[in-house]
């Protein structure tokens, strides 16, 4: 069973997963070419990685498979479910890394460079590579909620529910971060384009 | 950098993260989909018939707790017989000290010898 494409095209999430759930196969199709590249981009922003960054987003489309039977309408929106299994999966991407970094004698003997220094050269290439950079620098909860509210456009209750903390806990997040971000990147202005330009009143 | 130029560099990232996953990867999670979708039709299965015959088995099996409480009956009357026929060591003893030979109960004949009546007739 399967509609066409065309007529499932402006259905919402939601719908498409119960069709999902029914054995429609356009939704299946729908839903991945709606969903795939929004979660790959939040992944690869949070881990800098794209191929974990794909295998993350691979992943988090596989729980959404298998919960499309038990998915319960009007509880929750199947992105912000989806954003919030990123972000556990990226979490759990990051504690291996921080405990594989611990147990490597190189890694600590050589303490990760925080300095605008360390992605001098990356900043050179372009802006886009710059903001990763920069973001790359940040915690990882300020991050989170910058590239979820910044860069995914998610309102902050959406946010709040993704990350599991209260609405104000992610305004002083994202303010944080954003604080942060421009204060790495000050150093890179004219690099970036930006000496003739965007001058505070 | 001031917020308003970071604000433009956000919009830029926006826009050039709305860049299409690569096709190996959309073909991975659809080929996902369809996997998990083939599955969940498969345990779901066709509707159970109902099944014929054994009625009264089945009514039973009801009345005494189903198939399990069918089956510790049927062991217990088995376990009854077998006693009551090997009457193992045990149990003739406590037989004999509940009830000893000497206090087995008379024959009472509550019905006379129906020859006897014959002569009489």
């Amino acid at each position: 069973m399967s509609m066409p494409l065309d007529d499932l095209a402006h259905l919402p999430e939601e719908t498409l997963l119960a069709l999902y759930a029914a054995g429609d196969r356009s939704a299946a199709r729908v839903l991945t070419l709606r969903l795939t590249p929004r979660i790959l981009g939040f992944a690869a922003r949070l881990l800098g990685d794209r191929a974990e960054a794909e295998d993350v987003a691979q992943e988090a489309m596989l729980r959404l498979w298998r919960i499309a039977p038990d998915w319960r309408p009007g509880e929750a929106q199947v992105t912000t479910w989806l954003y919030r299994v990123v972000s556990n999966l990226v979490t759990d991407r990051q504690r291996a890394r921080t405990r594989r970094r611990a147990d490597s004698l190189e890694d600590a003997a050589e303490p990760v460079d925080e300095s605008l220094g360390a992605y001098a050269t990356l900043l050179e290439r372009d802006r886009m590579a710059a903001l990763d950079a920069a973001l790359a620098l940040l915690p990882d909860r300020q991050r989170q909620a910058v590239v979820l509210r910044h860069l995914e456009g998610l309102s902050n209750p959406d946010i709040a529910t993704i990350m599991e903390i209260g609405v104000e806990a992610v305004e002083s997040l994202t303010a944080r971060g954003k604080r942060a971000l421009a204060a790495a990147l000050a150093g890179q202005r004219a690099e970036l384009g930006y000496e003739d330009e965007g001058v505070s009143p | 950098m001031t917020p308003q130029d970071l604000e433009e560099l956000f919009a830029e990232a926006r826009a050039a993260h709305s860049s299409a996953a690569p096709p190996d990867l959309l073909a991975r999670v659809l080929t996902d989909a369809y996997a998990v979708q083939d599955l969940q039709d498969a345990q779901a299965g066709p509707a159970p018939v109902a099944r014929r015959g054994f009625g009264l088995l089945r009514l039973c099996a009801g009345l005494f707790g189903g198939t399990a409480g069918i089956a510790g009956l049927a062991t217990a009357m088995v376990a009854g017989v077998a006693i009551g026929l090997v009457q193992p060591a045990p149990v003739s003893a406590m037989t004999t000290l509940l009830w000893p030979e000497e206090a087995a109960l008379d024959t009472i004949e509550l019905i006379p010898n129906f020859g006897a009546l014959l002569p009489e007739g």
